[in-house]
């Protein structure tokens, strides 16, 4: 298997997009924390954090539009699918990892501009969700655990992004559509009408009840999460290998 | 077995049976001409063979190996598609870079080389080359990937009648040089038969010829001379066709070449072409 040229390619295709967005994102975080410096002038409370937000819909997107070209490229040059599959989760982990890294970065970025001005509130994501967790342990923990929580977080959203991507592909045109305009229709209008109407709200609070548990928020337990976001990754993993292995090449 | 065997290949896309019962060998160092009217079922079996699609039924090994999935006997392969699958923004000098990342035996030197022939600008983004010079980009790739077997699907797709030329004789060039199996699908019969040694023809779907182009061509000749003499020469004969120019005629006729030939006839070869429009005409009547 052509293991290695594949991933190379498939980083290649990353590569810049990664350059250009994490560049983005530290100068934002830079200009942000001025901007708050500036205008505390010693009095004015500002927050800053949430970056990785930004970072996980950057690694949709990537894994979103991802499948086609890599797919065709790589079949041009006789790989096949599984080689291009495993070539794309390697991608997909190496991309993840830096994506994280650089989410720390960003932390510790604001971190420090809230040391030299008080009237600057850094508080990431991690410590939004986790906060009582967050006062137990010491700060390296924290940065350990944050950037494991948004490794298999980007991991299992690159994932979902991706299978999405497959199942596009391999739709015809008339399907395309349906799922296009479906997804959003079911999600916004079909299934909150049918909440109010049918169930009285319980789909939503249901909703509320597994997005806690997956988070591990009232339990006050990343771990949970770390491990519902491999799952979800190993499943939508799972699930594109299935779409993808019997994909035609459609030129 | 050595080469490429497809054994017993079917597809079919709704309705429409592209490929029905189809085996045939491709053999090493052989350059092939694949044959057939435009929806004949080349590129189906092209794609099967180099593992772009999945056939409904059939295998097709290379050296005794099954080739679906396979990135061993993959990467003995190369196939020049006549769509283009390089990325759109990917620039030519690109092309080639990545291309001899996946294989080593890629001949960078030859490929700048036979690009300076073409006038192929190594700087251009995929995007923005006609689609002459697409072809271009497709077929100097294709020709310096230094694999046993080359598939070239219809490789002279909007080139100009120089380009073509040079096309046909760096392809003897290289084939001379260094032989490898080359299998070029075209429906410009004229201009191929000039490179293939042998023909393999489909129809609908089917392999309806699978021979040395000799022995094709052996089987009926062209006869030329005035008009009157060439109809009574050829009127107990199978005449697949006839061309007339002022008082001349050419007539393509089946069978042997006779012996009692009147003087003010030539005779000379058959014309793949005429073959080629007889076979398939006739599968289309008998159907």
């Amino acid at each position: 298997m052509n293991l290695k040229a594949s991933y190379k390619y498939v980083m290649y295709d990353n590569k810049r997009a990664l350059l250009i967005y994490s560049l983005i994102i530290i100068l934002v975080t830079v200009l942000l924390c001025t901007v708050s410096i500036s205008w505390s002038n010693g009095n004015n409370t500002s927050q800053i954090g949430g970056m990785e937000i930004a970072s996980m819909i950057f690694i949709f997107v990537a894994g979103l539009t991802s499948f086609k070209d890599n797919f065709h490229m790589l079949m041009q040059n006789s790989v096949s699918r599984k080689g291009t599959f495993a070539a794309t989760i390697l991608g997909f982990v190496t991309t993840s990892g830096i994506l994280s890294a650089i989410s720390i970065v960003v932390i510790l970025i604001t971190k420090l501009m809230s040391q030299i001005e008080k009237n600057i509130i850094s508080e990431s994501f991690f410590e939004t969700m986790y906060p009582v967790h967050v006062n137990k342990v010491n700060s390296i923990l924290v940065l350990l655990e944050s950037f494991m929580l948004y490794f298999v977080m980007m991991l299992a959203i690159v994932g979902i992004g991706y299978l999405i991507g497959v199942i596009f592909y391999r739709l015809n045109k008339g399907g395309k559509v349906a799922l296009a305009i479906g997804i959003p229709v079911f999600f916004s209008v079909f299934m909150p009408v049918v909440d109010v109407l049918a169930f009285g709200g319980r789909i939503t609070l249901w909703l509320i009840r597994f997005m806690d548990f997956i988070f591990g928020a009232t339990a006050q337990n990343p771990y949970m999460a770390v491990i519902s976001f491999m799952v979800i990754f190993l499943i939508s993993g799972l699930l594109s290998w299935v779409a993808m292995r019997k994909a035609p090449l459609k030129a | 077995m050595s080469g490429i065997e497809v054994r017993n290949l079917s597809k079919s896309y709704g309705s429409t049976q592209a490929l029905n019962q189809v085996s045939i060998n491709f053999v090493e160092n052989r350059i092939y001409g694949l044959l057939g009217r435009n929806g004949a079922g080349k590129t189906t079996l092209l794609n099967i063979i180099t593992n772009r699609l999945f056939a409904d039924s059939g295998e097709v090994t290379l050296d005794g190996k099954v080739i679906q999935e396979n990135d061993i006997a993959l990467s003995k392969i190369y196939m020049m598609s006549e769509k283009c699958l390089f990325p759109e923004k990917m620039r030519v000098r690109d092309v080639f870079k990545w291309t001899a990342a996946f294989y080593p035996q890629f001949d960078m030197e030859y490929a700048f080389a036979i690009a300076s022939k073409f006038e192929l600008d190594l700087k251009k983004k995929r995007d923005s080359l006609s689609t002459g010079y697409g072809s271009i980009l497709k077929l100097v790739t294709a020709m310096s990937v230094n694999v046993p077997y080359v598939f070239f699907d219809e490789p002279v797709l909007g080139l100009d009648a120089n380009y073509r030329d040079l096309f046909y004789r760096l392809l003897i060039e290289k084939y001379s040089e260094k032989p490898f199996t080359a299998i070029v699908s075209t429906h410009l019969i004229d201009e191929v038969s000039s490179v293939i040694e042998h023909v393999v023809m489909i129809d609908k779907g089917r392999i309806i010829k699978d021979e040395p182009l000799e022995s094709i061509l052996s089987q009926g000749y062209t006869i030329t001379g005035p008009a009157s003499a060439v109809d009574l020469f050829i009127s107990d004969k199978d005449v697949m066709s006839y061309d007339m120019l002022g008082g001349l005629k050419t007539a393509y006729v089946s069978g042997k070449v006779p012996q009692d030939v009147p003087q003010n006839l030539e005779i000379t070869k058959m014309d793949l072409q005429k073959m080629f429009i007889k076979m398939t005409n006739e599968k289309e009547v008998s159907k």
